[in-house]
């Protein structure tokens, strides 16, 4: 049978990525499919972000390419000196584990930025869409509120809308909820579920197994810059094959 | 038989000292305004990616805040004329010295201001799309002048008082006006505390606000 590449939205092809002597990604590769949710798991430092960073494109990668639908994200140069994709990079978003808000503006203003200046939305247009996600994620009475006035989860959901305006094609999530304190989580949580349940392509690193059960159409197990074992939630948490996983997955029971 | 004091003599010559203080101002501020466009060159240059320049630049920064502005001063004074082969007028010489000494502090608030921005401010805008000089302008600036700004206000300070050097090249400021009349007139002790009350009823207030609007704009910058 003849594989349907097109079904792939990005492809990650032999990736490395070492800083120094520490070689944080290696022979990495990883197909994420329309509308897929893929959930990373694994030990702290073990090269998750790291992967994120690459092909949010604020990291270079050493070796490696990545293809958004067929399409080569590095347009030019070889590795280590390479210009990517800015029209591919549009179609990325990204949350940050310490949300990353600009302080100076408000909730507002934050969303509204990148909408104008680089989607060159009209105001009205970039304000009604705004208005929108804030009323989505039930946030519309804080718009006009500077970041420091919210709360940690608050600001996570703000950090996401600020992301959505964008209309990116795929959603990178960095351990987002790793910076939160325990009742702040669900709120931000709930937010992501309701944003896979309308079928966003997401790559979420995480530490919260029941959301990677519930929401997520494959579960990575990584470890040492590579993919140890991967398969669909419900496999990988009550069957794991592989010795380091199952390790790592007790420390959760 | 004690020292009676009497501050007759400062009504007297408060012409004097008037002119004296304007003197002052001009030299004061028209080397904040050239030390600002002086600062914000020495800033890009420093945080350049060309190696030699920002070294370079690192190095006059250094020299003239490690430096006497005394020395400075009489450098530029006497010597420039020397090496330049031209003449210059104490006025002239006295701002060339204050302007290069400000604007290496201007200089580097503005640097230090611009690199307090995080690293995760400028990847939020990476992610965002925004470009570099969109990042700079919306992201960085904005938050760095409210870094830099009681920063800018403390070192104009502290130049509206070390400014009172310049008499010391016959430059007709304020101090050198107090020191004319401590001479002449033999009181030197009410002229020189008026002519420290005159800079302290200046600069006190602008030392107040900048405490202040310090605690202001720290405030808006909390994340």
């Amino acid at each position: 049978m003849e594989k349907n590449e097109d079904d792939y939205f990005i492809r990650i092809i032999n990736l490395r990525k070492s800083f120094g002597n520490l070689h944080v990604l290696r022979n990495f590769n990883l197909n994420v499919k329309h509308k897929e949710r893929v959930i990373i798991v694994g030990p702290s430092g073990k090269g998750k972000s790291t992967l994120l960073r690459c092909v949010m494109g604020l990291e270079e990668m050493d070796e490696g390419e990545i293809f958004v639908e067929d399409r080569p994200y590095i347009i030019s140069g070889s590795s280590r000196k390479y210009q990517i994709s800015k029209e591919i990079q549009l179609q990325i978003g990204m949350v940050f584990q310490s949300f990353n808000l600009f302080p100076h503006l408000t909730v507002m203003q934050n969303l509204l930025l990148a909408a104008v200046k680089v989607r060159k939305m009209s105001q009205k247009e970039a304000f009604e869409k705004s208005l929108n996600l804030l009323k989505k994620i039930g946030l519309e009475d804080k718009m006009n509120e500077y970041p420091s006035r919210l709360s940690g989860g608050q600001k996570q959901r703000v950090a996401i809308a600020r992301a959505l305006v964008m209309d990116p094609k795929i959603m990178l999530f960095d351990e987002v909820t790793s910076a939160l304190d325990p009742e702040l989580i669900k709120e931000v949580l709930d937010v992501m579920e309701q944003l896979a349940s309308e079928g966003m392509t997401m790559l979420v690193v995480t530490h919260e197994m029941g959301f990677a059960k519930e929401v997520g159409d494959k579960v990575i197990f990584m470890d040492e810059g590579t993919i140890v074992e991967e398969g669909k939630p419900e496999v990988l948490f009550s069957d794991p094959k592989e010795k380091r996983t199952r390790q790592f997955l007790s420390h959760f029971l | 038989m004690g020292y009676k004091f009497s501050f007759d003599v400062i009504w007297e010559n408060a012409d004097v000292l008037i002119s004296g203080f304007w003197v002052t101002l001009q030299i004061t501020g028209i080397s904040i305004v050239l030390g600002l466009l002086l600062g914000a060159l020495i800033a890009i240059l420093r945080l350049s990616r060309n190696f030699v320049l920002s070294k370079i630049t690192a190095g006059y920064i250094e020299f003239f805040r490690c430096t006497p502005v005394l020395v400075q001063l009489v450098w530029i004074f006497y010597c420039l004329p020397i090496v330049l082969r031209i003449e210059l007028t104490n006025f002239i010489s006295s701002i060339i010295a204050l302007t290069l000494y400000v604007g290496a502090t201007y200089g580097e608030a503005f640097r230090s201001g611009i690199q307090a921005v995080s690293k995760d401010q400028i990847e939020a805008g990476i992610a965002l799309g925004l470009s570099s000089a969109q990042r700079t302008r919306y992201i960085i600036l904005p938050q760095a002048v409210r870094i830099i700004i009681p920063v800018l206000l403390s070192n104009s300070i502290s130049l509206f008082k070390e400014s009172s050097l310049v008499s010391t090249v016959g430059m007709n400021d304020l101090m050198y006006k107090g020191r004319l009349l401590s001479a002449t007139t033999f009181r030197p002790i009410e002229i020189l505390t008026t002519v420290a009350m005159i800079y302290f009823v200046f600069a006190f207030p602008i030392a107040l606000i900048t405490r202040k609007l310090e605690v202001k704009l720290a405030k808006k910058l909390e994340r």
